[in-house]
């Protein structure tokens, strides 16, 4: 009957869509036009219990992109509790202000900032089944400026030693159209096309980000930037693992005439 | 015009020109005029001359009612002051004299009398003659609602189904009726606050896996093939169970078709169908039915030409099939009913969403769901005293669903007897016994999420997968006793039901008691007490993925009112019910379920029906509510999802002609409760934005109230044996775009109404022969 229900919700939303009844205008996630949370990664990506039931310090590393002129703050923040989910509090959590990194790209500044987590015991109480998703720790942070405030989650995840998941790595991404600082025409359609290669078994959910203008798809590998005006403006191409959250950044300036 | 005929041996004479509406019939004596004899011959003249022969003619005519083709017997042929009558198969012999004039009026009441001229009786040694229905005064009362020990039962006739329920499908028209919401939650009902997943739906008393398809909101039976929906709102007798809101019967026709017919469908832009049926005896039936849809076809090449704007490609196909075979045979015990139900719902899916991975951005579902249901009803009456039902049947469905890496497969095969003996105490009491044991056997396949809309932090990306892969059988048993008691203008029925579960291993009973008392011949007051048991769903209870430890939920109800039958047209009903269920079965972050919430609802119900006669039929009801609910006791009562304080429905056909006919209906509804956002947060793992809600703002925030027009208008094209009616209308129209639901923008930071599909204008073409 759930399933059902689902099927029923889902097959009248696409109606929905396919006859435009949706279509309203709405801001897109793709445009870079505040502070907004762009990516998590631990490393290691897949931590492990040691000597039974301590874990390894885990080392976050997070992405915001922040206005121009604006200085970010970061501080832990504990979300709400999610099924299946262990929350990590805010005192395990230690933000390394010496790691932070603060770059100014055309249109915004990409904030880079750093975090140890580190959980004094844990006790595992899953059973490492057949079907063991791995535990999942649930983190948290708050990136604020003056005018704006940005609450970015993330999870990680921890096998037991000698686990194939163990060996999951980042997934790699290049930006293969638009070249860095490439000549482009203003107001027209650019295809940006991406080269994905996934270490691990798993599907990766890609995500583009541009300074100005419109991505047709952003989830999609090859999509359109319907360009905005002259002058030199920033894309952003992310890629995410679903099962490692592995994480992948890049990052190109194009010259639009 | 002469017309002789041999077995009523009379002359006639017509004055008159052809078409004149002063046709003057002139009948001669039985005695023959003085130049002829009875049987026209010429009779000597006194001067021993002979008078010349008339010449006749013979033509034998049959009527048949016009769009059917049905043989008309009892057409009365007026002649003069004698009346000729066509004989059962519609056949009347006449003659006439070969120079007649005038016209010839044949009439039979509801239908059109019609004028045969002369010179179409010369031409011709046999006619046949199709007579149009014609549309009589509004006298008779076809339904006129029979007074039954049933506290909250409402009956409507697949005639007044057909006409006013939405998409023309009988099971859909319990959402217009007291006690019921429907707006928001597709083709399921809510009933006295309690969810789509607490009613029971019956086709006789054979359960299906499911009774509605997922697209065009039709049910899995063929409206042909049913007699009557029979719907309880609460209070009902322990011969139902596991139910906490409401039971829905279809009841399957036991009338033998006097001739075969046909029937199609062409209903733009859904679905067409095929029915047929056909005596295959003095006392029994055979009836098929097939329907398939094609908006998958049409959808598809809506969407190719949209193709340019929609990067990544969308694709979408959902698909709907079923079919029927139902044979019924009356003998002298009692009848059997053998009943074939298969459906089968589908949708492949393929869209540019942001829960993508694909590397074109698109992501692909793929959900199919079908089910066969074989089922045999026996009715047997052993004896004066002793009457005995049982319907074996067996179900199997199968689910295959692939979406976003989620993969489920599960079979499930369902064996059940339900089984009932009655003894006849007396005229007006009865003594009932009754079993219900199943048997289901599951093979699960499954590695997916399993929603959980309850929990406010569920995200369908980030929920961990559940897997199953297993066989697993349990069964159910359930027994019950019931009396119906008469002491004087008082009928009481008590009962109780008694239940057993192997899958959580537990056993309770239901004491339920109905009673009404006749206050005169017009007023009768009712009232129920009763609990009703409902355990949990199979997922909620199972081993890995739920808690085996849960209880059934429970529903205590209370219901009374007074039933008015004004006269035989109008009748009113007023209702006041409380229900109280606990052990309500809520997410558990740490046990997934528990059965730790509860359910509080009460209101008032007022339905004014005007009773199905030749012309019209209609009828108001309306629902005043209040729905609270609670996920502990520790927690406060909030309002219900289903919480809707005011649901109010006018449905009305009136016939203008034989051919004519016009309906519509009107709904007002509250708008339902939901939960503002209060912030969101930012997944870096998924590249998404997740709301947050605050505890004490949930279902705090109510959707606006909406409304909705739907009318139809109804023209029927007869034709010699066969009709066609074209049925068109508008379906569900307001003046202003109806709020279904709030949506966000992505990052919830904007907040806006989503409105409902446009009025959607519909035809039907639907032939009979």
């Amino acid at each position: 009957m759930v399933i059902k229900t689902f099927i029923s919700l889902l097959i009248v939303g696409c109606m929905a869509l396919a006859v435009g009844a949706c279509n309203e205008p709405v801001d897109r996630q793709e445009q870079i036009d505040r502070l907004k949370g762009i990516g998590l990664v631990a490393s290691p990506l897949v931590n492990s219990p040691s000597q039974g039931s301590t874990i390894n310090a885990t080392q976050i590393t997070g992405y915001a992109t922040i206005p121009l002129g604006k200085t970010p703050v970061v501080t832990a923040y504990l979300d709400q509790p999610t099924a299946g989910a262990i929350s990590v509090k805010t005192d395990e959590i230690i933000i390394d202000a010496s790691k932070q990194e603060l770059t100014t790209y055309e249109g915004f500044q990409l904030l880079k900032f750093v975090a140890r987590v580190t959980i004094p015991s844990v006790t595992l109480i899953q059973r490492f089944t057949d079907d063991f998703q791995g535990i999942q720790f649930r983190y948290g942070f708050t990136v604020s400026t003056e005018d704006d405030v940005e609450y970015i989650v993330g999870s990680f995840l921890v096998y037991p030693e000698g686990s194939e998941e163990l060996q999951w790595t980042n997934p790699v991404i290049s930006i293969d159209s638009p070249t860095e600082n490439q000549s482009l025409s203003a107001e027209e359609e650019f295809d940006v096309i991406a080269t994905l290669t996934k270490p691990n078994d798993e599907d990766v959910k890609l995500g583009w980000y541009v300074s100005e203008g419109e991505i047709s798809n952003r989830r999609a590998g090859e999509t359109t930037w319907t360009l905005p005006t002259k002058g030199k403006h920033t894309l952003i191409l992310t890629a995410r693992g679903k099962k490692s959250r592995g994480f992948a950044i890049q990052i190109k300036t194009v010259n639009i005439q | 015009m002469k017309i002789t005929n041999a077995a009523v041996a009379t002359l006639l004479v017509v004055n008159g020109t052809l078409g004149t509406s002063q046709t003057e019939i002139k009948s001669l004596e039985t005695t023959p005029p003085k130049n002829q004899t009875e049987q026209g011959a010429p009779v000597p003249q006194a001067n021993n001359q002979t008078a010349a022969p008339v010449a006749l003619h013979k033509i034998v005519l049959f009527f048949f009612e016009k769009g059917t083709g049905v043989a008309l017997k009892r057409v009365e042929i007026a002649a003069g002051n004698k009346i000729l009558y066509s004989d059962p198969e519609g056949k009347v012999e006449i003659e006439i004299t070969k120079d007649s004039e005038g016209v010839l009026t044949a009439s039979k009441s509801e239908f059109e009398p019609q004028q045969i001229t002369s010179e179409r009786l010369l031409a011709n040694t046999e006619l046949k003659i199709f007579l149009w229905p014609k549309l009589t005064g509004d006298n008779v009362v076809i339904v006129k609602g029979e007074r039954k020990n049933a506290v909250s039962r409402k009956s409507i006739t697949i005639a007044e189904s057909r006409k006013i329920a939405p998409g023309g499908d009988p099971a859909q028209i319990v959402s217009l009726l007291p006690g019921v919401q429907s707006q928001g939650f597709g083709s399921d009902i809510v009933v006295r606050g309690s969810g789509p997943n607490d009613s029971k739906y019956y086709v006789d008393d054979i359960e299906v896996p499911f009774i509605f398809h997922s697209i065009g909101q039709l049910s899995v039976v063929p409206p042909p093939l049913l007699a009557e929906v029979q719907f309880d709102s609460g209070g009902f007798g322990p011969e139902y169970g596991d139910a906490t809101g409401g039971v829905v019967v279809l009841r399957t026709t036991t009338e033998i078709p006097e001739r075969p017919k046909t029937e199609f469908v062409l209903n733009f832009p859904i679905y067409s169908s095929l029915y047929h049926e056909r005596p295959t005896g003095e006392d029994s039936f055979l009836a098929i039915s097939l329907r398939r849809s094609y908006i998958d076809i049409i959808l598809k090449a809506a969407l190719k030409s949209r193709e340019d704007e929609m990067d990544g490609g969308f694709t979408v196909a959902p698909r709907f099939t079923d079919a029927a075979i139902f044979h019924f045979k009356k003998d002298d015990a009692g009848h059997r009913k053998l009943s074939l139900i298969a459906a089968e719902d589908g949708l492949d899916l393929i869209a540019p969403i942001d829960e993508a991975t694909n590397e074109d951005g698109t992501a692909e579902f793929s959900i199919s769901t079908r089910f066969v249901n074989l089922g045999y009803e026996r009715l047997v009456r052993l004896n004066r005293q002793w009457k005995l039902t049982s319907t074996p049947q067996v179900s199997y469905l199968q689910t295959e669903n692939d979406f976003d890496g989620n993969q489920v497969e599960f079979n499930v095969t369902k064996v059940r007897v339900p089984t009932e003996l009655v003894k006849r105490l007396s005229k007006n009491e009865d003594l009932y016994f009754g079993m219900d044991p199943e048997y289901i056997r599951t093979e699960n396949n499954i590695f997916s999420i399993f929603p959980r809309f309850e929990d406010p932090t569920f995200d369908i990306e980030e929920a961990e997968k559940e897997k199953l892969n297993n066989k697993a059988s349990f069964s159910t048993l359930a027994a019950w006793v019931a009396m119906d008691k008469q002491i004087s203008s008082l009928r009481l029925t008590p009962g109780i039901r008694g239940f057993y579960n192997s899958a959580i291993e537990k056993s309770s009973y239901d004491p339920r008691l109905r009673g009404s008392f006749e206050v005169d011949d017009k007023n009768t007051l009712k009232a129920a007490i009763g609990q009703y048991s409902k355990a949990p769903e199979a997922r909620e209870a199972a081993e890995s993925i739920g808690n085996p430890g849960l209880d059934y939920e429970k529903s205590i109800h209370y219901v009374a009112g007074v039933e008015t039958k004004w006269n035989d047209r109008w009748t009113t009903e007023t209702q006041l019910f409380y229900k109280n269920t606990f052990d309500v079965v809520s997410f558990d972050f740490d046990k997934k379920y528990n059965n730790d919430g509860r359910i509080e609802s009460k209101g008032l119900e007022l339905f004014i029906r005007r009773n199905l006669t030749n012309n019209f039929f209609g009828w108001v009801s309306y629902t005043y509510s209040q729905s609270l609910a609670q996920d502990s006791k520790d927690d406060d009562l909030i309002p219900s999802i289903y919480d809707q304080t005011h649901v109010l429905n006018v449905v009305s056909s009136y016939k203008l002609s034989s051919t004519w006919e016009l309906g519509g209906r009107f709904n007002h509804e509250t708008g339902t409760p939901y939960t503002r956002n209060s912030k969101a947060v930012y997944n870096g793992n998924l590249d998404k934005y997740q709301p947050r809600q605050d505890e004490g703002d949930r279902n705090q925030a109510r959707l606006p109230d909406t409304n909705s027009l739907t009318l139809y208008s109804t023209y029927d094209f007869l034709y010699n044996t066969w009709k066609m009616a074209l049925k068109a209308g508008l379906e569900s129209y307001w003046y202003e775009p109806q709020v279904i639901g709030r949506q966000n923008n992505y990052d919830y930071s904007k907040e806006s109404n989503q409105t409902g599909l446009p009025a959607i204008p519909f035809i039907e073409l639907r032939g009979e022969f």
